[in-house]
């Protein structure tokens, strides 16, 4: 039980990470990028490669996979996205493009790494807790500690520096910018958004996949759970993104461990189906517009 | 003319804290043409909204002869022979100006589906049949030269025009006017003071709102002036026009439509 | 291009592709009849695509799921319950006709975004859901040995058989959507696509429409995969994995909307396109996808796109 929680929680956390990035670069940019939970897959695969394939130290082999995810996440705004909203092309090829994306990173992973899932190094070996009779990774305390203290400074980031304020005026802005096309400057915040997040998924892929495994096809996995759990707190809302994000990781880790891992996915989109059928703006309740 | 009124009975609507309408209620009679005006914000456009069935009121109702259209749907709305039209007028882009009158003349069709799946001879019959009137109808409103034309193309006053072409091409017995004159130029607005009236004197009922208030004056038989979501004075024209409270209202938003013309 | 000459293109491109059809079906090899079988199964499906999204307007990509409905049902009906495949077959598109009403009702009232992503999600719950529901769907193993359709005594499992067959079912497909293209019901649904609210004013019922839409797509797409599945024997998850959710779309794209060459000329090029790159053999999938990414980017509107967009 309490392994479940620990799981539910530390997944939970990696759900948030891609949910806010999700919610954040919709504010920005109105676009749902679909291939977030890539970089998730990118920064645990590409540590391992950094790690375990070309041998680097393992704190630098961390920061090279996270360095990985974040390229991605720029070629993606600068090669796909932007493009296309120059364009003007609608919202829906958009979401074609980085669903196609998505596809193209998981399997120039799946060349490069093999298909075997693989696995790393605890970040602080021999951690582990005690409940009574079990024995929780310290890992899942490392993800959970690491996940906030990235979010609060986030929060920060976006409240009190220039860079935040710029950010926050591409969200205010983001239907005339699509209506009318962006303004120079607000590229470079948008292009910094972009790229903060996927290195943030990066991030959380690192943190993580020493408690669990990663194999290529873990970026689709992710970038759904992450999404569904970026509607079910309220798409749009960072404080949603953490509450669904840890809701739906101890929903997940339950029907894990009670019923079959075969459900786990078939039980989240059941959710997002209902969700959005009923209850679009999920617990925070911002409503969001449409584009 | 006969035919029942378009009756509204103490329309209220709330948008979160703030009033839109309140307790409005006014009546519109078929050959006849109502004018609603009111200061910005006073509620005109959320009307036509409540009426057409767009926006739901939180209490009243509105009635057409002896149906309820409170709940009903917009298209049953138009259905029944209550028409709108929107201020933003809006083309149906990608479609050319012949076809959106076509979309106007939808509820004359009456073949099914499977009908038209099996391409019954009927179905031909009754396509050949409107669109002959939907020619007419562009010939009258002098839109046939723009046939061909993507409706998105269009002038500002072709598209006002379109709009109201295609709304009458729906045969309505009630037609809702939002703003239709805003941004047309003196002698678009001499054609459509015509049109109007070529409209009640075939028996239909007309909901005039618009901001032109002159132009308001001219036409209609019968006013409601509004503001701030209630009825402050209706009735003969004339009696309104003279009334102080009406006048209050509109000192400051005549001030600020004479400096603008 | 103008309209006219895009008219003139299209009747050409029709007659070209019957063309193509019958040459195959004479003296064609065998890898070319399966190929081009393949292909008319692929059409219908993105013909349902662009009556739903071309002319409806509605952003699905839940196309695979009725897939799924007619692939499965087709299966599990003519082997666990002995059923004759037609029966099995019509069976499977009535319960996709079901599907589509119920699913249809909450979630054709989102609008844009949220439409796109609930479609997806069902998509890929359905994806997930034949993969876990071992009991049903024998699970990621899959079903084989699904019974070929037989005429009367004629057993239809022959490449050319089928063939025809598969054609004869896409042309039907065609029919269907040129005959509601050209009637007021087609002009409905663009209302509906272009201006939802007008439409309503003007006496459209927007939702029963945009039902339709989604229901008659449905009942293609649920054809489509009960004949693929009887045609290739088996069923399984893989068949509509994200890939195929993404195919469809591709197909529908890249040939571009708006008539019925568009679909097929997409079902062709993306058919094809994978043994052209067979020889690259591990990059095959990657080049392909980086293709399409590419195509679409320069390419919004689709080869044979409509004139406006």
């Amino acid at each position: 039980m309490i392994l479940v929680i620990a799981i539910g929680l530390a997944t939970g956390c990696v759900y948030a990470v891609v949910a806010v990035g999700y919610s954040t670069i919709y504010r920005t940019t109105a676009v749902v990028n679909f291939a977030q939970g890539s970089y998730v897959m990118i920064g645990g695969f590409g540590t391992y490669w950094f790690y375990g394939v070309a041998h680097w130290p393992y704190p630098l082999a961390i920061l090279a996979g996270i360095a990985v995810a974040a390229l991605t996440g720029f070629v993606l705004w600068i090669a796909v996205v932007l493009p296309l909203w120059r364009r003007r092309a609608p919202s829906y090829i958009v979401l074609l493009e980085t669903i196609v994306f998505g596809v193209i990173v998981s399997t120039a992973a799946l060349l490069v790494l093999g298909p075997m899932p693989q696995t790393l190094p605890p970040w602080i070996p021999g951690f582990a807790l005690a409940f009574g009779d079990s024995r929780v990774d310290g890992q899942y305390v490392v993800v959970a500690a690491a996940t906030i203290l990235l979010l609060g400074s986030c929060s920060a980031v976006l409240r009190f520096t220039a860079l935040g304020r710029a950010m926050r005026a591409c969200a205010a802005s983001r239907e005339t910018s699509a209506l009318l096309g962006i303004a120079s400057e607000r590229i470079g915040a948008i292009a910094f958004t972009a790229t903060a997040t996927a290195a943030l998924g990066g991030l959380g892929g690192a943190l993580i996949t020493p408690a669990q495994f990663t194999s290529s096809d873990a970026g689709l996995a992710y970038g759904v759970f992450g999404f569904v759990a970026a509607v079910l707190g309220g798409f749009g809302s960072l404080g949603g993104a953490l509450i669904g994000g840890l809701l739906l990781g101890l929903i997940d880790a339950a029907v894990g461990r009670y019923l079959s891992s075969n459900y786990q996915t078939v039980i989240s989109f059941g959710i997002l189906l209902a969700l959005l059928a009923f209850r679009p703006q999920g617990i925070v309740g911002e409503q969001w517009e449409e584009s | 003319m006969t035919g029942p009124d378009l009756v509204l009975a103490k329309i209220t609507k709330r948008f979160g804290g703030l009033i839109a309408v309140s307790d409005l209620s006014l009546a519109v009679s078929p050959g006849s043409i109502h004018g609603l005006i009111g200061p910005n914000g006073a509620g005109k456009s959320t009307t036509i909204g409540l009426i057409s069935g767009f926006i739901r009121p939180d209490a009243g109702s509105v009635a057409f002869g002896e149906r309820d259209l409170t709940r009903l749907a917009p298209f049953a709305i138009a259905g029944l022979g209550v028409a709108r039209t929107f201020q933003q007028a809006a083309p149906l882009a990608g479609l050319t100006v012949y076809e959106n009158v076509l979309v106007g003349m939808h509820m004359r069709y009456r073949s099914g589906l499977g009908a038209v799946l099996l391409q019954m001879p009927g179905v031909a019959r009754e396509s050949r049949a409107i669109a002959g009137s939907a020619g007419e109808l562009l010939d009258a409103f002098g839109l046939a030269p723009l046939a061909q034309t993507d409706a998105k193309l269009l002038t500002f006053g072709q598209l006002r025009f379109l709009e109201i072409a295609r709304t009458i091409a729906s045969t309505p017995k009630i037609l809702l006017l939002d703003e239709p004159a805003a941004g047309l130029n003196q002698a678009e607005r001499d054609r459509l003071a015509a049109l109007i009236r070529g409209f009640r004197d075939r028996g239909i009922g007309v909901l005039l709102v618009d901001h032109d208030v002159p132009f308001v004056f001219d036409l209609c038989d019968r006013m409601t002036v509004m503001n701030f979501g209630s009825v402050i004075a209706a009735g003969d024209p004339d009696q309104v026009r003279r009334d102080p409270i009406v006048r209050d209202a509109y000192l400051g938003a005549e001030a600020e439509g004479e400096a603008a013309t | 291009m103008s309209e006219p000459i895009r008219r003139k293109l299209e009747r050409a491109g029709l007659v070209a592709i019957l063309a193509v059809v019958v040459a195959v079906a004479i003296g064609g090899s065998r890898l070319a009849v399966y190929n081009f079988t393949i292909i008319a199964l692929q059409a219908m499906v993105v013909i349902s695509l662009n009556l739903l999204l071309g002319l409806a307007g509605q952003v699905s990509f839940a196309q695979t799921t009725f897939m799924a409905v007619g692939g499965y049902g087709s299966a599990v009906l003519t082997l666990r319950l002995g059923l004759n495949p037609w029966l099995a077959l019509f069976i499977s598109a009535f319960m996709s006709l079901a599907v589509a009403l119920v699913v249809g009702r909450p979630l054709l009232r989102l609008r844009g975004h949220y439409l796109a992503m609930a479609t997806f999600a069902l998509a890929l719950g359905t994806y997930s859901f034949v993969g876990a529901a071992t009991p049903l769907t024998n699970g990621s193993i899959g079903i084989s040995g699904v019974p070929p359709l037989a005429l009367g005594s004629l057993s239809l499992d022959s490449p050319l058989s089928f063939y025809v067959l598969s054609w004869i079912a896409c042309g039907l497909t065609m029919l269907v959507y040129a005959v509601i293209a050209n009637s007021y019901i087609g002009r409905a649904m663009r209302a509906v696509a272009t201006g939802q609210d007008v439409a309503a004013a003007l006496g459209v019922n927007v939702t029963a429409y945009k039902g339709l839409a989604f229901a008659i797509a449905a009942v293609i797409a649920s054809l489509a995969g009960s004949l693929y599945v009887e045609f290739t024997s088996f069923v399984g998850p893989d068949l509509y994995d994200i890939g195929m959710v993404v195919n469809v779309f591709l197909m529908l794209f890249i040939g571009g909307r708006g008539s019925n060459v568009g679909p097929i000329l997409g079902a062709a090029l993306l058919t094809m396109a994978p043994q052209y790159l067979a020889g690259l053999e591990q990059f095959q999938n990657l080049v392909f996808f980086v293709f399409l990414l590419v195509l679409i980017l320069v390419w919004p509107a689709g080869i044979f796109g409509p004139v406006r967009n």
